[in-house]
């Protein structure tokens, strides 16, 4: 099958003209870097089925970062390239297509966000354009679906006109001759939102504006979160599903395997979601009826905020406060991330140039940022103890990865690179495509989280009926007891999230601690080894040794503040 | 009167044009494809709490840099 490669420089909407183009579901936010690593899905060119790889944006075809580098190595083998271009950004998007010219790849430039440009008082002669560069250019707005049929019909008369290579020079000097030639620009006012946009990287309107937009995320999140739990997920488990549940319990026996591994067991002769602990019972409440609706308002909010174009203005405020932890403010883009889920937060990490800043931030994101899952059920099953103990467990937890982050700078070697990012401008979300993105990570979050949910379940089952959590917590049981004051059967929770953290905190929730004991343990849990989906990342990104440095301080920093908080508390 | 000075103390909003960019060959380049080389004209638009990051505006877009690497961009500015 023929390949096609869609390149562009970061953030002109490549992975939005993917999904117009396939059909295909992939996630695009308005900044720069959203696409990591490559996405292909399948095309059909007039007939004929072709295979279409959503690129990593780059600006030229020399490489600063991992994701860049992806792309030049792409670039080999494609028979057919779409280059996206931003038609209110021309300048800076022909560098790429110049160099692009200059290969005997067939090429041709959908010209994006052609709507934008026209808000913006910017014309294009599109006719001339497509004379001057020799290959046709089509303009699109990839999130309407504007031009896109027309793109196709046009990828057969893709050319290479095999520009002569130019020197940096000559070709910044060429690329200001074709501007004159084919923009033409009217003087606006700035709109509402560019003001707005404006405000939000200056210190004093800014530093308030970041305050407001995370206390009303965080609440939006909560109220949601919390609202579709009581009103929805409750009751429906209570009166759907219990019936059924108890109406199959009825046909087992009772203390057998099947019935205790299926139902588990009963808590004042009824069933408890939260404490039976069977595949039937807590197996599909704690995905479904407890975190579900979380990692749903969680993905709501983050995707509002990263399609409205916000994250990259809070990571040039926070710029000062990362370089103490030896990353820069696009940093705090992977951590925000990894609050939904640290995989995609540790594969984010990509986008930073260094090897030193993508380790410190991989580690801090395992250490100190706990996942959507974990917070729910912190916010369950701790918060019904008390929501001072919910904010202990927050405030240990982000004094661990700023001081992690610190201490990591101060001790490894090297240097960090300095932010180097465009700033988007804001945008208003198209619905549709806010409702695309979480729809999606809805439905990787239930394939992934579900089957690892009853896997746990299953194991702890097995495991307990085995008798090896004897074994394990007696030999444990030194650190356990003494150094965090638990009882020594909470290290099998610790060990089963190593599978899911929120399978780990139900079990801790079963186990009648106190309310300081389940604070000390569940900040442990999420500090102490990355749960296995993240290991993997870690392993993938970061390499053995790399990951073993990771991980051993990842244990000896859960241990120093466990006990910490076990003697303050 | 014309005055040279670093992008880091352009003030808020004030318009400067770049006449030097100084640093290692990556950086330089990396600025480059973002517009910010000699000739171009950019007005300051904010900042993070010194020292941070500054962004300008160029043309239609706007870019952020560190620190480091605006300390190492010289421009002139009328005063």
């Amino acid at each position: 099958m023929k390949k096609i490669l869609l390149m562009g420089n970061p953030n002109v909407g490549k992975s939005a003209v993917f999904s117009r183009l396939t059909g295909a579901r992939v996630i695009s936010s308005n900044y720069p870097g959203t696409t990591v690593e490559f996405t292909e899905g399948t095309m059909d060119v007039q007939g004929e089925k072709m295979t279409l790889i959503d690129v990593p944006g780059t600006y030229d075809l020399g490489s600063f970062s991992q994701a860049e580098e992806i792309s030049v190595n792409m670039l080999k083998n494609g028979d057919v390239i779409i280059n996206v271009i931003d038609a209110v950004n021309l300048e800076r998007s022909l560098g790429l297509t110049l160099r692009l010219l200059e290969r005997d790849t067939p090429t041709l430039v959908a010209l994006n966000m052609w709507d934008d440009a026209a808000h913006k008082g910017i014309t294009i002669d599109i006719e001339k354009l497509e004379a001057i560069l020799g290959v046709p250019v089509v303009p699109t707005v990839a999130i309407s679906g504007e031009g896109i049929k027309k793109l196709t019909t046009r990828i057969n008369e893709a050319g290479s006109p095999r520009m002569q290579k130019l020197t940096e020079e000559e070709r910044w000097l060429e690329i200001g001759r074709i501007l004159s030639e084919v923009q033409s620009l009217e003087h606006r006012h700035r709109t509402v939102l560019e003001a707005l946009g404006d405000a939000s990287v200056k210190p004093l309107t800014g530093t308030p504006i970041a305050l407001l937009v995370l206390v009303i995320a965080f609440l939006v999140v909560r109220l949601v979160g919390e609202g579709l739990i009581n009103l929805v997920f409750e009751p429906l488990f209570a009166t759907l599903w219990k019936p059924v549940v108890m109406r199959l319990g009825s046909m087992l026996e009772p203390g057998s395997l099947l019935y205790s591994t299926l139902i588990g067991k009963l808590i004042g002769g009824e069933i408890d979601f939260v404490q039976s602990f069977g595949l039937l019972t807590t197996g599909l409440f704690v995905p479904i009826g407890m975190v579900l609706p979380y990692v749903l308002s969680f993905y709501a909010v983050l995707g509002f905020l990263e399609d409205f174009g916000y994250l990259p203005r809070l990571a040039v405020l926070l710029d000062t406060m990362m370089h103490r932890m030896g990353l820069h403010g696009w940093a705090i883009i992977p951590s925000l991330l990894g609050l939904g889920c640290n995989v995609p937060g540790v594969l984010a990490t990509r986008i930073l140039e260094s090897r030193r800043e993508r380790f410190i931030a991989a580690t801090i994101i395992s250490i100190g940022v706990p996942c959507a899952s974990l917070q729910a059920m912190i916010w369950g099953l701790l918060g019904e103890r008390g929501v001072g103990y919910v904010i202990i467990v927050y405030a240990a937890l982000f004094l661990s990865w700023a001081g992690i982050g610190r201490l990591l700078n101060s001790v490894l070697k090297g240097w960090s690179p300095e932010l180097i990012m465009e700033i988007p401008p804001y945008r208003m979300p198209s619905l549709r495509a806010l409702g695309k993105k979480l729809w999606m990570r809805m439905v990787s979050f239930i394939k992934e989280a579900v089957p690892i949910v009853l896997l746990g379940v299953l194991i702890i089952n097995a495991f307990y009926f085995l008798g090896i959590f004897n074994v394990i917590a007696d030999w444990a049981a030194p650190v356990t007891t003494k150094l965090l004051g638990l009882p020594k059967e909470s290290i099998v929770a610790l060990a089963v999230g190593f599978l899911r953290k929120d399978v780990a905190v139900g079990m801790l929730g079963a186990m009648n601690l106190t309310a300081g004991q389940l604070t000390v343990a569940v900040t442990v849990l999420a500090m102490f080894f990355p749960c296995v989906a993240t290991f993997v990342v870690l392993w993938k990104e970061l390499g053995w040794a790399d990951l073993t440095r990771s991980v051993l301080i990842m244990i000896l920093s859960s241990l120093s503040v466990g006990a910490m908080l076990n003697m303050i508390l | 009167m014309t005055v040279r000075i670093p992008l880091t103390d352009v003030a808020t909003e004030e318009k400067a044009i770049i006449v030097e960019v100084h640093g290692g060959r990556g950086v330089h380049h990396k600025l480059q494809l973002l517009g910010i080389r000699p000739g171009a004209i950019v007005r300051k638009i904010g900042s993070a709490i010194r020292p941070g990051a500054i962004v300008v505006q160029i043309g239609g877009s706007q870019t952020a840099v560190g620190y480091g690497v605006a300390r190492k961009i010289i421009v002139e500015i009328q005063r």
